[in-house]
């Protein structure tokens, strides 16, 4: 990061009264140094030519994103189309059973984790900074690794499709069809870690969300007065974290099983295929509502400015999506109806499935009302939010009918349920999305999309879509199963699939439209942003690179209505942090509730870095599938190589304590502790890692209900109890050396450098050795993963706890090269705190792990 | 400028009916799926199936801390309407008022462990 030799803002001590509101009717006054502006615009330029790959800044980021995520939407909708075809008439041997069964898989995985989850982030990142009146969210390197790990690699995985080594087992990879025995390909293991890159790209970009949302927004911008959309993102954010651990847990159990056959899943010996389905649906059924509710997010956005109104039960909605939010948790195995689950379980869950319509409908009737109370604009945007409520409400309907048991166990595994999912999926995310697209394309240029062109596409995209998808409800009653690449003609299904096919063609017409409409618009000359639908939200700004030129002072929930000179005093930078105060790339960093200035946070700036690292995680994946294994170590070391350097770059002591952000107000620059962003996203970083440990302990537990004779079962032992106890000293030992040297760094006087690094190097070997006591005990008792599932899921844990032994080693090396690099201080000493959290989770972990190893036995009976 | 937000403290207010729902459900569910394929399976409690009368007394224990969370939610919505965590907190009320007598009826119709 290039650092001035000064600053007219920059002092390292501020004056007395700095912890008091500004001085006047504006944060700043006028006139503004002549040089404020062009200095801004010189620190977060867009790089231009190759170094564009380099970008770093959310804005940017988020075009990308989008623009991929529409690539796969429409590679995607081209192998739908092929199932179309194949499907239009009986006996139809146009696509070989193989062929279809890859097709089949690829559609709905390229749509659900390559589309669906990538664009709902990809939209959101484009749009937060702006909408929250932040010059960037707080990780904007991370946005751009996670997006280019999302790119890289999901381009490589779609590729897998013209070398026949896509995966064939169903978008949700049952076992034992996916187990080595049936799939004995590498198409299974593509899919296994292909969704690895959404795993890590979604929840990276989960982290730099809730923390941009609780922490970026403009000063005024309260909980209470924070868009409904950035409402929606911080629900679904929160849900991503809680969600994706346990899919990252069954991926990992099921790419174990069949590269090292631990056997998990196979019931002959003492595995479980439903535990696949668990953990698959616990992620699975919150995904649906992971798509929607930024779909809802933003039909709640959009409604009132078509209506020229503020949106009816503001309140009501925020309750209703944190609802939604919790409910959705509970409905995974309503996928599971006719699994052979227990009666009364899934009546439970047939229970919330009903529950979590409440909250649905909450949001239709406050879009309904606001409509009603407002004056309707006929524009594109509305064509496709009317169009949206019409199938939505639809999907829901049917969503009902499939919440009931015995309507489900009739039509489970029929068409009856494709058109159910693509009604709810299509329905509430994708008409929402083009709406959207319709909707905010001015931000891009300037220029909006052409409006007769969008009721063609709309009409097109509506009715082809109902012709699609509405005669599969009937195909699916009258008995015609999912994933069969024909049918006979006795059948009866002629018909109804020569309908499908006809609205599908129809469908893509609309959307093909769409794309040349949306190149033509792309390439016409810029022009002035002018908020051109009149609405209420600050994206709407004048803004630039640095997003506007200062951060509005925000006194209501619909600024740019309340406030109709904002625009233009934001612009002359009468507002908050009009330049960049310390000469870097920046951002105001506020309270959670009431957003307080609290500090300016520095950002990192554009770095080939982010896409070293995606490459480096891509090339370690694909190449380990295919066994190109030192080819794929190198990547991996590449990859682990760029994140050292990016993180080794941040975490300096800032050249000034303090900056000038508006008349009478300095803030403090950085924050250490609780106060700092990286540590809240340690924190949610850490919740996933606990999240995807719980889905290994319940797996462990799983598997250990099933055995009929004793635990552990008859050819395996438990350790000796003295090596878990020593185990679980070391570690508890090694956090308290850690915490002790930790706590002492606060107050440089407590301790010497020398000191801390015999505390990291004393507290590190007690970790290593907690793990080899672990790990010598198991191999005594002759832990065998191969032997049955019980061992097996003992074994992972140990695995886990291993990964984390290495994690920490590393990171052990990486605080004692700072800490001789003279970058450890009391005043940057972020690196020391977010690694002292990571050190106790693996203490948490491994005594967890000990605990429910050696004792959930003895108490279990038989 | 000083901060005095207790984010973490007004969203687990807010949230804490739809928590209790969590926590009834889960514990519920965990208890059945697990006791039904344990020895308790048979066991009687006051000449009662025992798994379903836990399960009830479960969700008798979950409706009356909600309820009392709702009573609560209602005494400071009348006080502070016009804030969103006193919306929040009672519409959250509601919505777990609902979703933990829902989860109950079940209990109420069917034997613990069919199927």
């Amino acid at each position: 990061m290039n650092r001035p030799a000064s600053s007219p803002d920059l002092e390292s001590d501020p004056p007395a009264d700095s912890s008091r509101s500004y001085v006047g009717e504006f944060p700043n006054s006028l006139p503004r140094p002549p040089d404020e502006l062009p200095e801004l615009e010189r620190i977060w330029r867009t790089p231009s030519g190759l170094r564009f790959l380099t970008t770093v800044n959310n804005t940017n980021i988020g075009v990308l994103y989008i623009g991929t995520a529409l690539l796969f939407f429409v590679l995607a909708g081209i192998l739908g189309l092929m199932i179309r075809a194949q499907l239009a008439v009986p006996d139809n041997d146009l696509i070989a059973a193989g062929t279809y069964n890859q097709i089949f898989t690829m559609h709905g995985t390229v749509m659900m984790f390559l589309f669906a989850i990538p664009v709902v982030e990809a939209i959101a990142v484009y749009l937060l900074p702006g909408m929250l009146g932040a010059r960037d969210l707080p990780f904007p390197r991370l946005s751009a690794y996670a997006y280019w790990a999302y790119a890289i690699g999901g381009l490589a995985f779609f590729c897998t499709l013209f070398v026949g080594l896509a995966p064939d087992g169903g978008w949700f990879m049952y076992p034992p069809l996916t187990s080595k025995e049936y799939s004995p390909g590498m198409n299974a293991d593509f899919w296994l870690l292909g969704i690895g890159f959404i795993e890590i790209s979604a929840i990276a970009g989960a982290i730099e969300l809730i923390i941009g949302i609780l922490f970026t927004r403009a000063p005024g911008m309260s909980l209470s007065k924070m868009p409904i959309y950035a409402w929606s993102m911080l629900v679904v954010a929160l849900m991503i974290v809680f969600a994706f651990p346990a899919i990252i847990a069954g991926t990992t159990l099921l790419e174990f099983e069949r590269a090292f056959d631990w056997p998990f899943f196979i019931a002959d010996r003492g595995g479980d295929p439903v535990l696949w389905q668990h953990l698959f649906w616990f992620f699975g059924h919150p995904e649906v509502y992971i798509i929607f509710l930024p779909a809802a997010g933003m039909v709640s956005t959009m409604i009132p400015t078509i209506a020229q109104t503020p949106l009816v039960g503001y309140r009501t909605i925020v309750v209703a999506l944190l609802a939604v939010g919790m409910f959705s948790f509970a409905l995974w195995a309503h996928h599971m109806f006719t699994a052979g689950l227990g009666v009364m379980e899934l009546s439970f869950v047939s229970a919330a499935s009903m529950a979590v319509a409440i909250p649905t409908a909450i949001q239709v009737f406050a879009w309904i009302a606001t409509l009603w109370r407002g004056r309707v604009r006929k524009s594109t945007p509305t064509y496709f939010l009317l169009g949206f409520m019409f199938i939505f409400v639809l999907g829901g309907l049917t969503g009902v009918m499939v919440a009931v048991l015995p309507f489900d166990w009739q039509v489970h595994d029929t068409y009856f349920i494709v058109a159910h999912l693509h009604y709810v999926l299509i329905g509430g995310m994708v008409f929402p999305m083009f709406a959207g697209l319709y909707y905010w394309m001015p931000l891009l240029n300037g220029n909006t999309l052409s409006e007769r062109c969008g009721k063609w596409v709309f009409w097109l995209m509506f009715g082809g879509f109902n012709l699609a998808f509405f005669p599969m409800h009937i195909s699916g009653l009258l008995g015609m199963p999912r994933r069969v690449y024909t049918y006979g003609e006795e059948m009866g299904w002629g018909l109804w699939n020569m309908l499908s096919s006809i609205g599908s063609l129809i469908l893509a017409i609309g959307v093909a439209l769409f794309c040349i409409d949306a190149f033509r618009t792309c390439r016409k000359p810029a022009r002035k942003i002018d908020n051109p639908w009149h609405a209420s939200t600050m994206e709407w700004l004048e803004s630039d690179d640095y997003s506007s030129r200062s951060i509005p002072d925000v006194k209501s929930r619909e600024p740019l209505w309340d406030q109709p000179n904002l625009s233009q005093e934001v612009a002359a930078g009468l507002h908050w942090l009009p330049g960049a105060a310390t000469g870097l790339r920046e951002t105001m960093m506020t309270s959670p509730v009431s957003a307080t200035p609290t500090h300016v946070q520095i950002l990192p700036t554009d770095s080939w870095l982010p896409l070293l690292a995606a490459a480096g995680t891509a090339g370690f994946f694909l190449l380990l599938t295919v066994e190109l294994t030192v080819i794929a170590f190198i990547c991996g070391f590449i990859a682990i190589a760029s994140v050292i350097w990016w993180l080794w770059q941040v975490d300096v002591q800032p050249a000034a304590a303090s900056v000038k952000v508006a008349n009478g107000v300095w803030l403090p620059v950085g924050a250490t502790g609780a106060a700092s962003h990286s540590w809240w996203a340690t924190i949610i970083m850490l919740v996933v890692d606990l999240t995807i440990f719980a889905s290994f302990l319940f797996a462990y537990i799983h598997v250990s209900m099933m055995l009929t004779v004793s635990c552990p079962p008859p050819n395996a032992a438990l350790p000796s109890f003295a090596w878990p106890l020593l185990s679980c000293g070391l570690l508890l030992a090694g956090s308290i050396v850690f915490e002790v040297m930790r706590l002492r760094t606060r107050n440089q006087q407590l301790i010497s450098q020398t000191g801390l690094r015999l505390a990291v190097i004393a507290a590190i070997a007690m970790v290593i050795g907690a793990f080899a006591a672990d790990f010598i005990g198991h191999q005594r008792a002759g832990l065998d993963p191969t032997a049955q599932a019980w061992s097996a899921t003992v074994a992972a844990m140990l695995a886990y706890q291993g990964f984390h032994v290495i994690v920490l080693t590393l990171a052990a090396g990486y605080l004692l090269a700072r800490s001789w690099s003279g970058k450890l201080t009391s005043a940057s000493r972020g690196t020391l705190d977010n690694i002292g959290l990571m050190w106790h989770c693996t203490t948490l972990q491994g005594v967890v792990a000990a605990f429910a190893v050696n004792v959930l036995p003895l108490v279990m009976e038989f | 400028m000083q901060s005095h937000d207790h984010f973490f403290r007004d969203a687990a207010d807010a949230s804490a009916p739809l928590l209790l729902w969590a926590l009834h459900f889960f514990a519920v569910y965990i208890f059945v799926a697990l006791a039904c394929v344990s020895t308790l399976i048979d066991a009687q409690l006051f000449g009662y199936p025992l798994i379903k009368n836990v399960s009830l007394l479960l969700s008798l224990l979950a409706i009356l801390l909600v309820a009392g969370l709702m009573r609560r939610a209602i005494f400071l919505y009348r006080k502070t309407s016009q804030q969103l965590l006193s919306l929040a907190r009672l519409g959250c009320a509601v919505l777990g008022v609902i979703g933990i007598i829902w989860s109950t009826v079940p209990m109420l119709i069917l034997e613990s462990c069919q199927g």
